[in-house]
């Protein structure tokens, strides 16, 4: 395939524009959403669908090689979604489809002997093949946008992957992926918003100088970012636990594959948009040995942790997801180390990438193969394991010829790689002579001595040893499988013989495109692996690991389980996702507590005011009171008034009698009409001293109802905040709501008060 | 003057009759009612249409009602902005009226639909007219209209919830509506005008004379629309208005009539007061900060909610402040993210509560922790509330992302990133109460227990529409944004 392509110049610039890039991403995606509408019946369909859309893919990546080689292929929507959507692949972006789809059509391979045991098929191969074209975007992408768009895709169509089983340890395992997956996708945006508003652009193109103060923060979100999904210590806590509950196939390509796209992102941000090696000035040179060491300390933490995790866990696919870890470690390791040497950095990206390929295909072939052994034993747990190298021996075998390419043994895949992070690191030492650099290296050697002793306690619990009885039938392997698990071995073999095949034809060209140059360079060209010098450092690796693992198989070291408060989740975000919702519950308990005293203090008022009505009340009534009894006096006297007035009319002469015949009629008329408005004169004071005291009695007992309402209230809201609901923390107290609408106008003319006075 | 030149009075006017022929037709020909509304926002919204034609190819329209010219008669204008948001509000009242004529069946009593009728165009026609409207007094009519048919449509219902609910709506917002005249009262007494343009061309003077009248002016409309709109400390009506009414009306609620307050507060910023006002004293800070303090806080307490209508009104309080937040960064590309936002918004919300509509419908459920397992049950709904909820979250694809993209770049122009901080922090506290239904919806392991009646088309079709608007806006933006930018640069 390599020979197939054209001699290799570097014409710098050459852009081949072609929508390649955007089919390879397309087809697969579609392809998802046609094989999820195909019936439940249509089994045979719907596995030749997604056989035939990864090998289309595969397919299409080769067709993009020849035109990587000498320059990039370019394809853009512009209009797309506002920001527009840009595919650019180079040599470094085609690298990574490639390895992308090849894996991922193997994987499809494998996934029909193991998915047939498994439900809910459609679904699986669904979202299977709509992973594939979102992961291939992440690498095809022209800038820094369309990246993050494919990223986001590829989170939420990995997901369903992830929860396949559905039980709850994987629903655990998934919300904890889907909620870094989330924080981390946030953290690239605001990253890459920033870029955005420094440089006015979001193309992946080396932009150091233009950064500008806010260059620290940018690479610590993009680190954040792209660190969740690779793994790196600390945001690695999802994956040992997301990676082994999914179905093999999908752990293989979670492991194998979806972490690089971290590695990819890294190495964009730090290799390309963060330095310069062509114009690198003085002042960068300083800025970038410090990214560049903070990057390799993170990858040798990470590297070491998992490694040590790694050895001590008992469940296979655990183990595995924890070398990931450690062998991202490697490749951050081996990105921060390129990053700090400027222009000499080509051995640490020649390493680097390298070891991507070389993960991707042992730690893929490694899971399928854990995976064939679940397949039929239904066994994740080491200890209840044994003896299948009688059993499945093909298995065994390929097992092996993976384990050497992860553990570095020479003519196995993992070696160049390996030695070419170490000699980079070496080259560093040197060039620097520092103490810290010079630890690193020794923490380097020690973590693949860890790695082979995980290696050799893995081997040893499940292919050696007795078979337990309930294991003891035979096994037969499809065809298929076996296929499959002997190509990666061959696949393995292959890159561990010819180790320079790869280097030469397709990494140094990418590391010329990157303009290294210098002294690791020129080594890179001829590189010599199978010389003293590298195999020696091998050979040390080796006689580590025997000095490590025989004492530590003897004494029982690696079945030690580290306690639960040592593990990062306890030390590091238990702690921090407590706070931070304390924080945010007591903000709402204080508001809350605050609307409550409101409503209390607004019942207490109302209590005052009623008493206050009440006594108001009484004093009406004896005014009332007091009035009728005026008006009963008033009524008094104007009888006696009219009495006098008789006795005044009869002392007059009996000729004014006489005269006064008529008016005496008159005047008893009138002194009726008198006597009459002064009995309606009392019974009207006696209805209104009546109505008076009903009056009296409904105020009462309004106030006594207010009242006794009101004590109801603060006696439940006492029950309420004694057994807190945070359910009802909406306020419905309606003055209390006019109150905060008064208060925020009071607040609001203030401050404009306040500065309108200045102005 | 052709029938053409009259189109900004003659949208509201058609909605306006609409209303008070509804309920006769109801009464006496039942069968056309409903055709009839729709016929008459359909017919409105072509006239928006042929209004934003027109107003791109000669500029600005004003139109005098009854040919009185303005500083004494009412006058409507057009620009870009004004008849963007008539015709989001046209059309989303259009589609949210497809849907209510099924549900509406099932929520109200038959004899009070041909009112419901009535209550919904005039709403329209109100918010239309605040739309429209160039003159301040005009406009404190249109709120009132707008403000008591959007009580009635929640106490239409007739239960005791939605009549504590609408009581309390209706209080607050008299109070927000007497705090907006009283301003207009005080800008009066320093100006004498109550047309926008004409008050923005005297308080260039006036605020020199009576700079006090002016600031509490502004201080009592920045009340008065935020209590309408439901900005942050102000919400306290909302939830219970919005989780109670009948969905339909929560839709409209919602997705139009809180935003359409927003609107207002903006052509108050930048149409009546005058320019150098909003840089020398600090309105826009003041919103940007309550806005900010609402993203945050709407979300909080969406995430402790335990029934689904009522969690979807307390996002709508976080998704608010995302428009004040554009209003309040004073920057062009703020204000393309904040119009954006009303209509994404609009479309997603609407689609969110049509959802729980359907789900009401369907099963009678409303606690969202019954909802584990409804996805294999009702996929289509609960794909269409995946979708939504991505928009609010605003994962790519999604409208929500484009409007939070041109947020987070304008506080980015501004030189303020704790404000990207602030909007990328409340997409996630987003993600982290829309996501576990959506989980739970598909991935649960157990069956959904409770009884299941068949979704009639009708709805579906409306809540496709809605998806597939959802993913429009997300894909294609660019010519609203153009649309948009090309409007705001002018107000700067």
């Amino acid at each position: 395939m390599f020979a197939a392509a054209p001699d290799f110049v570097i014409e710098a610039g050459s852009h081949h524009y072609s929508s390649i890039p955007l089919w390879i991403t397309l087809v697969p995606m579609l392809a998802g959403i046609g094989i999820y509408l195909l019936k439940d019946l249509w089994e045979t369909a719907r596995k030749v669908c997604t056989l035939v859309t990864s090998f289309a893919a595969l397919v299409g990546v080769i067709l993009l090689f020849p035109f990587a080689l000498t320059g990039t292929v370019n394809y853009d929507l512009i209009d797309f979604m506002q920001m527009g959507l840009f595919f650019e692949v180079d040599l470094i972006g085609w690298i990574f489809a490639f390895l992308i789809t090849t894996v991922w059509f193997l994987a499809t391979l494998f996934s029909f002997a193991y998915m047939d045991l498994e439900h809910n098929r459609r679904r699986y191969y669904s979202f299977f093949t709509f992973t594939l074209g979102a992961t291939l975007g992440v690498v095809l992408a022209g800038d820094f946008f369309t990246l993050f768009l494919f990223f986001e895709l590829m989170t939420l169509s990995s997901f369903v992957l992830v929860i396949h089983e559905q039980d709850v340890e994987s629903m655990r395992a998934g919300i904890l992926y889907l909620y870094l997956g989330i924080f981390g996708g946030l953290s690239l945006l605001f990253a890459i918003l920033m870029l955005f508003g420094a440089t006015g652009s979001v193309e992946i193109v080396p932009a150091l100088e233009l950064l500008g103060g806010q260059r620290t923060a940018i690479y610590v979100f993009f680190l954040i970012g792209f660190g969740i999904k690779a793994g790196l210590v600390p945001l690695h806590i999802w994956l040992p636990q997301a990676h082994p509950v999914a179905p093999s196939p999908a752990s293989a390509l979670l492991s194998g594959i979806l972490i690089k796209s971290g590695a990819y992102g890294i190495l964009r941000v730090t290799l390309i948009l963060f330095s310069s090696p062509d114009q690198a000035g003085a002042a960068d040179i300083s800025y970038l040995f410090i990214i560049g060491n903070a990057l390799m300390w993170i990858g040798i933490v990470t590297m070491l942790a998992g490694a040590v995790m790694a050895l001590l866990q008992s469940n296979m696919k655990r183990i595995l997801a924890y070398s990931s870890v450690s062998q991202i470690g490697y490749i951050a390791t081996a990105l921060g180390v390129a990053t700090f040497l400027g222009i000499e950095g080509g051995m640490g990206f020649a390493g680097a990438v390298y070891h991507v390929i070389n993960h991707a295909f042992f730690k893929a072939g490694l899971f399928m193969m854990v995976g064939t052994v679940y397949m039929y034993t239904h066994e994740l747990e080491i200890f209840r394991l044994g003896g299948m190298l009688k059993k499945m021996p093909l298995v065994a075998i390929t097992f092996l010829v993976a384990a050497f390419g992860i553990a570095g043994i020479p003519g196995f895949n993992g070696y160049p790689s390996k030695t070419l992070i170490h000699d980079s690191l070496l080259i560093a030492y040197r060039d620097y002579g520092l103490f810290s650099l010079d630890l690193a290296e020794k923490i380097f050697v020690l973590t693949s001595a860890l790695t082979i002793c995980y290696f050799i306690k893995l081997f040893r619990r499940v292919f050696l040893g007795p078979v337990p009885e309930k294991l003891d039938v035979s096994y037969h392997l499809p065809l298929s499988v076996k296929a499959v698990l002997s190509s990666f071995a061959l696949v393995i073999i292959g890159i561990g013989l010819f180790p320079n095949l790869i280097l030469e034809r397709v990494l140094v060209p990418a590391a010329e495109m990157l303009n290294y140059e210098g002294y690791a360079m020129d080594h890179l060209y001829h590189f010599h692996f199978f010389e003293w010098h590298p195999l020696e450092a091998m050979l040390i690796v080796i006689v580590l690991a025997a000095v490590i693992y025989i004492p530590g198989a003897y004494r029982r070291w690696f079945d030690w389980k580290p306690p639960w408060w040592l593990s990062v989740y306890a030390l590091l975000y238990r702690p921090v996702t407590h706070r931070l919702m304390e924080v945010t519950c007591r903000a709402g308990v204080f508001v809350d507590s605050s609307v409550d005293t409101a409503y209390n203090r607004s019942g207490s008022a109302a209590k005052t005011w009623c008493t206050y009505v009440g006594s108001l009340d009484s004093k009406l009534d004896d005014l009332y009171e007091k009035s009728g009894k005026t008006a009963r006096k008033l009524a008094d006297r104007s009888t006696d008034m009219d009495s006098k007035l008789d006795q005044f009319y009869e002392k007059s002469g009996d000729m004014a009698r006489k005269l006064a015949d008529r008016s005496t009629d008159m005047d008893s008329a009138l002194n009726e009409a008198y006597r009459k408005t002064g009995e309606a004169a009392k019974k009207l004071a006696e209805q209104t001293s009546d109505a008076d005291r009903k009056l009296d009695n409904v105020y009462n007992k309004a106030g006594q109802k207010a009242r006794s309402q009101m004590e109801k209230r603060l006696s439940e809201k006492k029950d309420r905040s004694e057994g807190f609901d945070p359910v009802k923390w909406t306020t419905k107290n309606l003055s209390f709501d006019t109150l905060l609408l008064f208060l925020v106008l009071g607040i609001v003319l203030f401050v404009i008060f306040y500065y309108g006075r200045t102005n | 003057m052709g029938i053409a030149d009259h189109f900004p009075a003659l949208i509201v006017v058609v909605l306006f009759a609409a209303a008070f022929l509804s309920p006769l037709l109801y009464r006496y020909a039942e069968k056309i009612s409903a055709p009839f509304v729709i016929a008459s926002l359909l017919l409105s919204l072509l006239m928006s249409i042929a209004l934003l034609v027109q107003v791109q190819q000669f500029g600005p329209v004003f139109y005098h009602m009854g040919g009185w010219p303005p500083p004494w008669g009412i006058e409507f204008s057009a620009d870009p902005i004004r008849v963007y948001i008539l015709i989001v509000v046209t059309a989303v009242s259009l589609w949210i009226f497809l849907y209510a004529l099924r549900d509406l069946k099932h929520e109200l009593k038959k004899e009070v639909i041909g009112w419901y009728y009535t209550l919904y165009s005039i709403l329209v026609g109100s918010m239309a007219g605040i739309a429209l409207t160039n003159d301040l007094f005009n406009l404190f009519v249109l709120m009132e209209i707008c403000a008591i048919s959007a009580c009635a449509i929640i106490s239409i219902k007739e239960d005791r919830e939605c009549l504590e609910a609408s009581f309390k709506y209706l209080i607050l917002s008299a109070m927000g509506t007497g705090c907006f005249l009283l301003g207009v009262a005080m800008i009066y007494m320093a100006t004498g005008y109550l047309n926008y343009s004409f008050i923005q061309a005297a308080l260039a003077e006036a605020i020199v004379h009576y700079p006090l009248n002016i600031f509490t002016a502004a201080a009592l409309f920045i009340v008065a629309f935020g209590t309408k709109a439901a900005l942050f400390p102000l919400h306290v009506w909302l939830p219970d208005a919005h989780a109670s009414a009948p969905t339909p009306s929560s839709a409209m609620l919602s997705g139009l009539v809180i935003k359409i307050y927003a609107f207002a507060l903006f052509l108050m910023f930048y149409h009546v007061f005058p320019r150098g006002m909003l840089t020398t004293i600090p309105l826009n800070e003041i919103i940007l900060w309550m806005a900010a303090l609402g993203t945050m806080f709407g979300s909080v307490y969406a995430m402790i909610q335990t029934d689904l209508k009522k969690m979807l009104a307390f996002s709508s309080i976080g998704q608010i402040s995302y428009i004040f937040m554009g209003i309040g960064f004073h920057h062009d590309l703020a204000l393309v993210g904040a119009f954006y936002h009303i209509m994404v918004h609009a479309i997603t919300k609407a689609l969110l509560f049509m959802t729980a509509g359907v789900i009401i419908y369907s099963t009678g459920v409303r606690k969202i922790s019954d909802l584990a397992g409804i996805g294999r049950i009702l996929p289509l709904t609960m794909l269409a509330f995946t979708i939504g909820s991505a928009s609010m979250v605003g994962i790519p694809g999604t409208g929500g992302l484009i409007s939070k993209w041109y947020l987070a770049l304008s506080a980015l122009e501004i030189g303020r990133p704790l404000f990207v901080l602030v909007i990328l922090a409340s997409s996630l506290l987003n993600a982290i109460y829309y996501m576990p239904i959506v989980i739970n919806a598909f991935m649960h392991q157990e069956d959904f227990i409770h009884e299941v009646r068949p979704v009639p088309r009708y709805m579906l079709a409306s809540l496709i529409v809605g998806m597939f608007f959802v993913i429009v806006t997300g894909f294609f933006s660019r010519p609203v944004v153009t649309l948009l930018e090309q409007a705001a640069i002018l107000l700067f």
